[in-house]
């Protein structure tokens, strides 16, 4: 187990260093971190100039890679190639903003997808598994920007003028009421609300169907039909064994998805207004602001390679059968 | 006896008195936009105010890159820095708080041989913390902006020779030769037209600085903090102008950079104000209880740039045809119109009519004549193919139409120009790419045929910078220079040299209406529209003037000190 | 799937195994023993059952039969413009109502289906081909292949999506057939991983190496015995991705990089009408109605399918 652990981070490396060149390539190709003072008439060709020199970008691809890489094993991030802000507080503070979001979400649809998976499969073919069943093709299945949106809508408009409400009960853009200074749990929350239904519906759709499946064929599997036959009761059965080992697949689906999470959620961060990492990377890479996206790009990655291993550790663990090559 | 008479005056006094104050207060009330300064017994003092903020400045710094974000303008140090001269809401230049009066030749302000602009600063101008703006100020900013790494618009800064700090109130600025755009110099409509208090930095390298805070302000408003959530300005109880003081406590911006969240941001109430992108539909959409709206017409001009290097628009009489194949009025028509009902068809080449008279009518005989792009290029040797497209020598009239990508307002314009087009003979192929690939690769490197985009007309009538012959950018001089068009026109170019060093505006508009004409000779590029601005805000929440800059250069924003609660 | 986190199964090596007590491994339970027409008629059987799969493949035949009709069905040509009636709601001259620039949205949304359901079926198709080959070849040979083609699609699943989706825009120009190769060279992974330790695990098995001692060649093996095989996670996984290819394109278009307009697809109608859905509700309402219907079609399909095609086995949903 320990040497395949190590096997599989000594391999990280260098697919991390891939995906940085891959980056770089692609921005430094199809961006210009000067693009926008190109059509300001003020800014002279001999301010284009002195601006591309100080700022490195007259040097070529392949040095202000390496330039940056250099930097990049010492732990010195920097500072973006356009502020002087530094690179890891700005990363920082989106990783954070974007967890919040995501624990959230993930945790919300956790909790509700398995409880509706065991519901449903043990009343299975019932009102209550239909509406689940159907519930999650269709959180499956809608683009996720237009549910935003009526979700915004709805809480934003609607319901407050339907419901003569001096303001929303969810709010629908940012992290914070504007203008406030501290920390507001309450407030906190109600802003958090509504990105985070967005997110945990689209989690609770594939875990409670998850749950659902690996739920029916163990009710319906021969070694508990063995349990029921001792008599055990049916709670027991269910809870202790069928829950068991229905939970591996989930774990591991619940395992890749919270790596997935250092990376932001497009569409959900975009129209919720929320500063996060799929924000983040939006915005640097539009600029051309490699020294921001290309940590990103290494930060993200290793958080989905070091979960992805958990989830590879967590399956062999809970299913004696899995043996690893 | 006596006293008991007394007491019922007192009392009928007192009635009347009261009578008086409250029709005083009915009467005089309402505070809507009836211009000028405000009456301050009608507004209300204090609160606090949410606005939003369609896109959000990367750092505040106003000496390097950061600087060329509008937004970092409207949200931060237009309301918190100093400057010379300003525009008014029309476009024209005018004295900023801070100075006595505005330079004139009359008032010795202006001296020519050599070229001297003299600025008396008020003696009360002071700093938040009470120390006097001075002439020392104006120099170090000065030095900041050619010293500082990084710093983007040294443009007109390098011309000056000298600056004169021997009186503390007076700014003697001596410039190498006739600089005629000085008026953009530490004001204007400049990115970095900004005045920094020498006191708060160490060196004249700012790059480090302001990045997320400023130490000072000298404006009406204080800069309390900037994040990616928000900034918030509260109130400059220093400033040296009563009336401008603000009569807000507080005013946040917060960035709602998705146009849809930006709409439902003010819709909801969330925020009382907004500065949004011109859009189909908008104004329907902002005719909600409580929400009012000023629309006019701004400084930025939209245009269809061809490439004067590139077939077919390297021959005259093709980019003449070409030009009436657009439908330009039809584009207003059916995509400005609706929503901005003052929108016209921009019929001078490089200047937009809210600013001051430089704008002449000269492209206004083009218009959408199938017959007379027929005429021109049957003349010239095209003929119609079998698929409705002229051809010559082989080669179709086919044109590669570029713009920036996500642009709804540009999209409708292509399609429509397209299927006009078409009619008439010429065809339109869309390719819409990212803003930074166009601004970067196609333009820079000329590899384009024709691109829709938006130019920004200064309040200082130069085009030198965007038509000038010696501006083209090629391999070279390093892809720099912003005439991507590629126009050689000598006369045009000495024209546009002359124009630059001109002082007098009677001569000045001379000379710009002769390029005017040469270019409506030439056609290099066909002017579209100078597109409208739109402030938006809860009329029913907010009082004030609060229209009053909507286009202007500096965002409908500016004014702000003379907004309050309802 | 959720917007920018993993659309990737679990990486892992996948075994057939199933949990039942008695467990079986001979390839009759597994259900996928090479029967022929019998064993097809089986899993349609199974097929049928599954009603809302029986549906949604008739809606879904609906659905394509008319996009494909588009130019016969469709009143108006999807750029042709009534500048007179902009922004007008459904009524008898336009069933669903026209947009900015006076364009007949049913006919749009005709043939927007077209370019839409093109993308969904070509994505699927060709990573379904790229993933079936690449894994085939990783499973088969094993050894040093097996571990570069394992590196490869290692990193390939680390990528966010959001990272996929930006280079992509970059390099594409709005074309169809632009779109369709980025989200292939994308797209191809879990396949893979899911073919390959298919089979690897499959060819240990008897009846491959009775194929071997009777002399047939790799290929003959490959093709006629192992292909067959895993032919029905093959065929799920593929219905599976024109769901996510078609929603996957949807997001292009929010992001600004999908089909080039003025060519209709269905994403890129709903993100232009998204700025209006307040003032022209029409305008959203219906692409995106016929993206989540067409998707939910698609999933019940698949759905019918891993029952029909796979019932016993017990694999990690993808």
């Amino acid at each position: 187990m320990l040497r395949f652990i190590v096997r599989r981070a000594l391999i990280s490396i260098p697919l991390l260093l891939v995906a940085s060149v891959l980056v770089f390539t692609v921005m430094h190709l199809t961006t210009d971190p000067t693009a926008g003072l190109r059509v300001n008439p003020r800014i002279s060709a001999a301010d284009m100039q002195r601006y591309r020199h100080d700022l490195g970008l007259d040097k070529s691809g392949p040095a202000q890679y390496f330039a940056w890489l250099g930097n990049f094993v010492q732990g010195k991030w920097g500072t973006s190639l356009f502020t002087n802000i530094s690179v890891s507080a700005q990363i920082r503070e989106a990783l954070v903003n974007s967890m919040v979001l995501g624990v959230t979400g993930f945790a919300i649809a956790l909790l509700l997808g398995v409880t509706i998976g065991v519901i449903a499969a043990v009343r299975q073919y019932s009102v209550f598994d239909y509406l689940a069943t159907s519930g999650a093709f269709v959180a499956l299945s809608i683009p996720v920007f237009w549910f935003a949106l009526i979700l915004q809508l709805l809480f934003g408009l609607y319901l407050v003028r339907w419901l003569h409400l001096p303001e929303p009960i969810f709010f629908t853009a940012g992290m914070v009421q504007p203008g406030s200074q501290g920390f507001e749990l309450v407030d906190r929350l109600r802003h958090l609300a509504l990105p985070a239904i967005v997110l945990a519906v689209q989690l609770l759709a594939v875990y409670s169907r998850y749950m659902r499946a690996s739920m029916l064929e163990v009710l319906n599997s021969d070694y508990l039909r063995t349990a029921r036959a001792k008599g055990l009761r049916e709670r027991r059965v269910i809870v202790h064994h069928g829950m068991r080992n229905a939970l591996i697949p989930i774990t591991t689906q619940a395992a890749i998805d919270l790596g997935g999470l250092a990376g932001g959620l497009i569409a959900t961060e975009a129209i919720f207004q929320w500063p996060g990492m799929g924000a983040l990377f939006v915005r640097v890479m539009g600029d051309g602001d490699y020294a921001i996206a290309l940590p990103w790009v290494m930060l993200t990655m290793a958080f989905v390679i070091v979960f992805n291993l958990v989830a590879d550790i967590l399956y062999a663990v809970l299913d004696p059968r899995i043996r690893y090559a | 006896m006596l006293a008991s008479k007394y007491v019922r005056h007192l009392r009928l006094l007192a009635v009347v008195g009261v009578v008086a104050l409250v029709a005083a207060a009915c009467g005089g009330g309402g505070g809507t936009s009836s211009g000028g300064n405000n009456n301050a017994t009608a507004q209300k003092q204090g609160g606090k105010a949410v606005f939003a903020a369609e896109q959000w400045p990367e750092c505040l710094n106003p000496i390097t890159s950061c600087a060329n974000a509008s937004w970092l303008v409207y949200t931060a140090w237009e309301h918190v820095m100093p400057r010379l001269m300003q525009t008014d809401p029309k476009g024209n230049f005018v004295a900023s708080d801070l100075l006595v009066e505005a330079p004139t030749e009359q008032n010795g302000g202006i001296k020519t041989k050599p070229f001297t602009i003299t600025y008396k600063l008020r003696p009360e101008a002071v700093w938040d913390d009470g120390s006097q703006i001075t002439s020392e100020d104006v120099k170090f900013t000065w030095d900041a902006i050619m010293k500082t790494t990084g710093t983007i618009g040294t443009t007109g800064y390098d011309q000056i020779k000298t600056i004169d700090t021997s009186d503390p109130k007076t700014v003697v600025i001596t410039f190498k030769d006739v600089y005629s755009d000085w008026q953009d110099l530490f004001g204007g409509n400049n990115a970095n037209g900004v005045i920094l208090k020498k006191a708060a930095f160490s060196s004249p390298n700012v790059a480090k600085e302001m990045q997320t805070s400023y130490g000072f302000s000298g404006g009406p408003w204080k800069l309390q903090s900037y994040s990616q959530q928000q900034t918030v300005l509260v109130r400059n109880d220093k400033y040296w102008v009563k009336d401008h003081i603000p009569l807000l406590d507080q005013v946040t911006f917060v960035p709602r950079t998705d146009q849809s969240t930006e709409m439902n941001s003010l819709l909801t109430g969330e925020a009382l104000a907004a500065y949004p992108q011109p859009s189909r539909g908008i104004t329907k959409q902002l005719k909600a209880p409580g929400i009012k709206y000023e629309s006019g017409t701004g400084s930025t001009f939209e245009g269809l740039w061809m490439n004067n290097d590139a077939f077919p628009f390297n021959d005259k009489t093709a980019r003449e045809a070409f030009a009436y194949a657009m439908d330009r009025q039809g584009v207003i028509d059916a995509i400005y119109k609706p929503d901005f009902p003052e929108a016209q068809v921009l019929n001078c080449a490089g200047w937009s009519p809210a600013v001051s008279d430089w704008c002449g009518n000269d492209f206004s005989d083009i218009s959408y004549q199938p017959d007379k792009v027929k005429s021109l290029l049957e003349g010239s040797g095209w003929t119609k193919g079998g698929d409705g497209i002229y051809a010559k020598g082989g080669k179709r009239f086919s044109v590669e139409f570029n713009t920036t990508a996500g642009n709804k307002l540009r999209e409708d314009t292509q399609a429509l120009l397209k299927e006009k087009a078409k009619a008439a003979g010429i065809e339109l192929v869309i390719k819409d790419l990212p803003a930074t690939q166009l601004f970067e690769d196609r333009l820079p490197k000329r590899e384009f045929t024709l691109a829709e985009y938006a130019q920004v007309a200064s309040p200082d009538p130069s085009v030198t910078a965007i038509l000038g012959a010696d501006q083209i950018p090629s391999a070279a001089n390093g892809n720099s220079g912003q005439n991507f068009l590629g126009w050689k026109n000598a006369q045009a170019t000495a024209l546009m040299k002359e124009s630059d060093k001109t002082i007098d505006h009677a001569q000045r508009r001379d000379l710009i209406m002769q390029i005017n004409k040469i270019e409506r000779q030439d056609v290099p590029w066909l002017p579209l529209i100078a597109k409208p601005l739109i402030l938006t805000w809860h009329d029913d929440r907010l009082a004030g003037p609060v229209g009053e800059y909507a286009a202007s250069s500096y965002s409908g924003f500016f004014n702000m000190y003379d907004w309050s609660l309802k | 799937m959720p917007d920018g986190t993993g659309d990737h199964p679990p990486a892992m090596v996948l075994s057939p195994v199933s949990t039942s007590v008695e467990a079986p491994t001979s390839t009759e339970a597994l259900g996928l023993e090479e029967h022929g027409l019998s064993q097809r008629t089986l899993a349609w059987r199974r097929f049928r059952r599954h009603k809302l799969a029986m549906a949604s493949l008739v809606l879904l035949t609906l659905i394509a039969l008319v996009t494909i009709f588009a130019s016969v069905i469709a009143p108006y040509g999807f750029s042709e413009q009534h500048l007179e009636d902009t922004l007008s709601g459904p009524s008898a001259k336009h069933l669903l109502g026209t947009d900015t620039l006076g364009r007949d949205e049913f006919s749009r949304l005709l043939y927007g289906g077209r370019v839409s359901l093109l993308v969904g079926l070509g994505v699927a198709l060709s990573s379904g081909v790229l993933g079936t080959l690449i894994g085939a070849a990783a499973g088969f040979y094993g050894g040093r292949l097996d571990n570069i083609v394992m590196r490869i699609t290692d990193l390939v699943l680390a990528i966010p999506l959001l990272v996929i989706l930006i280079i992509a825009s970059r390099v594409t120009s709005g074309g169809i057939l632009d779109i369709v190769v980025v989200l292939s060279l994308f797209l191809w992974t879990p396949l893979a991983r899911i073919v390959r330790g298919l089979f690897l695990s499959l060819k240990e098995k008897e009846f491959i190496e009775a194929a071997r001692m009777i002399g047939a060649s790799n290929r003959r093996i490959i093709f006629r015995h192992l292909v067959p095989n895993t032919l029905g996670v093959i065929i799920v996984n593929v219905t599976l991705t024109v769901a996510l290819a078609i929603l996957t394109e949807s997001l292009l278009s929010f992001l600004g990089f999908g089909i080039q307009p003025p060519t209709p697809s269905w994403g890129n109608m709903l993100e232009d009408g998204r700025g209006l859905m307040t003032l022209a509700g029409w305008l959203v309402w219906f692409p995106g109605a016929a993206i989540l219907l067409t998707v939910l079609c698609v999933n019940f399909l698949g759905d019918g399918l891993r029952d029909a095609l796979d019932p016993t086995q017990r694999r990690v949903r993808a």
